[in-house]
């Protein structure tokens, strides 16, 4: 079924399921294991009712891949257990000709003088694919290029300008295709997955008296851990918390 | 190879030799820098592999304590061996030439006394992931510098959480506020 026909599919997929999805990217799966604490997605699971997916390119880079190396083989068979609880779920669909379509797509907007900048790779591409196939309610993704082609193309645009000396251009045809097939695609990232996790009250063990530590806390490991918050931005989190 | 890669990697390796010559290590730095347009442009190999080469000779040069190693000037005598050849092959357009010399350079690492090979090989792999971080900064997506460098996510966003890529004003594309809200939403 082609992406096109999504509001079908939408109807579809809620008559059929009447649940709520979230799609991962493996960033904020690796930022929360590597900063202890994938354990809170158990409790958002529940809370959440409904099911937090992740597609077979992001089973490869965050267990299959791993498991192969020593380094990184325990938070393999770690994440691989959220897996066989049906914490994380995955996605059995093929969405190779979607996936495709928009990666073609994605990796011919941004353009130098002779190059098309290709700035994707599968994995990503495919789980936002999997967000349009799902309806899901939200991508969750921690690094930034995806974020801001989605979100803010123009910046993504400046930024490269800046960053690689030349002239960058983007392709509005592409662009708008792009847009087209995607539609409106909510981003949120694991550190707004840790404030609600926060507010729910699933970290207050650690607090001892002092919650404010704690959201700064939480919030500055997973930016150490890759999640692509500003620290502007956990200031103002901490402030419009009340502390 | 393209031939503005060529241009630019021949262009990178002359300057490098002369640096490496006087003995001008934040030029050596800084040439390692410009690499990395093309590493990002391009995505090739041969821009990549430059870039990760150049960057690492920087470092190891920069450390005076590794001139102390007895093996310290055969591997001097290669590096610049190194440089002759690629020069030489490069300017003759001979890419086959350029990538045995390119592989024969890493071999000869292994033929240092244990130490001294150790740090390098060190130096070597913690460019790679520094060479990620710099294409990430660049505007390439962690996924996509993850499959150019061979290297794991877990690694590049480990690294990349030290930096402060995240800070970068364009790298926010919505209030946060908002952002959490429309969380809180879907949690109801």
């Amino acid at each position: 079924m082609s992406l096109l026909e999504q509001p079908f599919r939408k109807a579809l997929m809620e008559g059929v399921t009447g649940k709520k999805a979230l799609v991962f990217d493996s960033g904020p799966i690796i930022s929360l294991v590597m900063d202890n604490l994938a354990w809170t997605l158990r409790a958002l699971n529940k809370k959440f009712n409904g099911d937090f997916y992740i597609t077979n390119e992001v089973k490869r880079e965050v267990i299959d891949k791993p498991l192969t190396s020593k380094r990184f083989k325990f938070e393999a068979m770690y994440i691989k257990e959220f897996l066989d609880e049906h914490v994380l779920k995955l996605a059995d669909e093929d969405l190779t000709v979607e996936t495709n379509r928009l990666l073609r797509l994605s990796n011919s907007i941004y353009k130098t003088r002779t190059e098309d900048l290709k700035l994707f790779q599968k994995a990503e591409i495919e789980s936002l694919a999997l967000v349009k196939h799902l309806n899901a309610e939200a991508l969750v993704v921690d690094e930034r290029t995806l974020r801001m082609l989605i979100e803010e193309p123009e910046n993504l645009k400046e930024l490269l300008n800046k960053k690689l000396g030349r002239k960058v251009t983007i392709d509005s045809s592409n662009l708008k295709q792009f847009q087209k097939l995607i539609g409106d695609v909510n981003v949120i990232r694991s550190s707004e997955l840790l404030v609600v996790a926060f507010e729910l009250g699933l970290l207050d063990k650690y607090a001892d008296g002092n919650k404010r530590e704690l959201l700064d806390g939480i919030l500055w490991g997973v930016k150490l851990r890759g999640c692509s918050i500003s620290s502007e931005e956990i200031y103002k989190i901490i402030k419009f918390e009340g502390f | 190879m393209e031939e503005e890669v060529k241009k630019d990697i021949l262009d990178v390796l002359k300057k490098s030799l002369e640096a490496i010559k006087k003995e001008d290590i934040v030029n050596l730095r800084e040439l390692s820098n410009h690499t990395l347009h093309d590493a990002s442009i391009y995505q090739d190999d041969y821009s990549t592999t430059i870039a990760i080469i150049i960057y690492s000779l920087s470092k190891v040069f920069e450390r005076v304590s590794y001139r102390e190693y007895k093996s310290w000037s055969m591997f001097y005598k290669n590096i610049l061996e190194f440089f002759d050849k690629a020069i030489k092959a490069l300017e003759e357009d001979n890419i086959e030439d350029y990538e045995v010399i390119v592989h024969d350079m890493f071999n000869t690492i292994y033929d240092l006394e244990p130490k001294l090979r150790d740090y390098i090989i060190n130096v070597f792999q913690g460019a790679r992931i520094h060479k990620a971080s710099r294409l990430h900064e660049h505007g390439v997506s962690v996924g996509r510098v993850a499959e150019i460098l061979g290297l794991s996510e877990f690694e590049i966003m480990d690294y990349l959480g030290k930096t402060g890529i995240a800070d970068v004003e364009f790298s926010i594309t919505r209030d946060v506020r908002e952002r959490i809200k429309f969380v809180r939403g879907i949690f109801k």
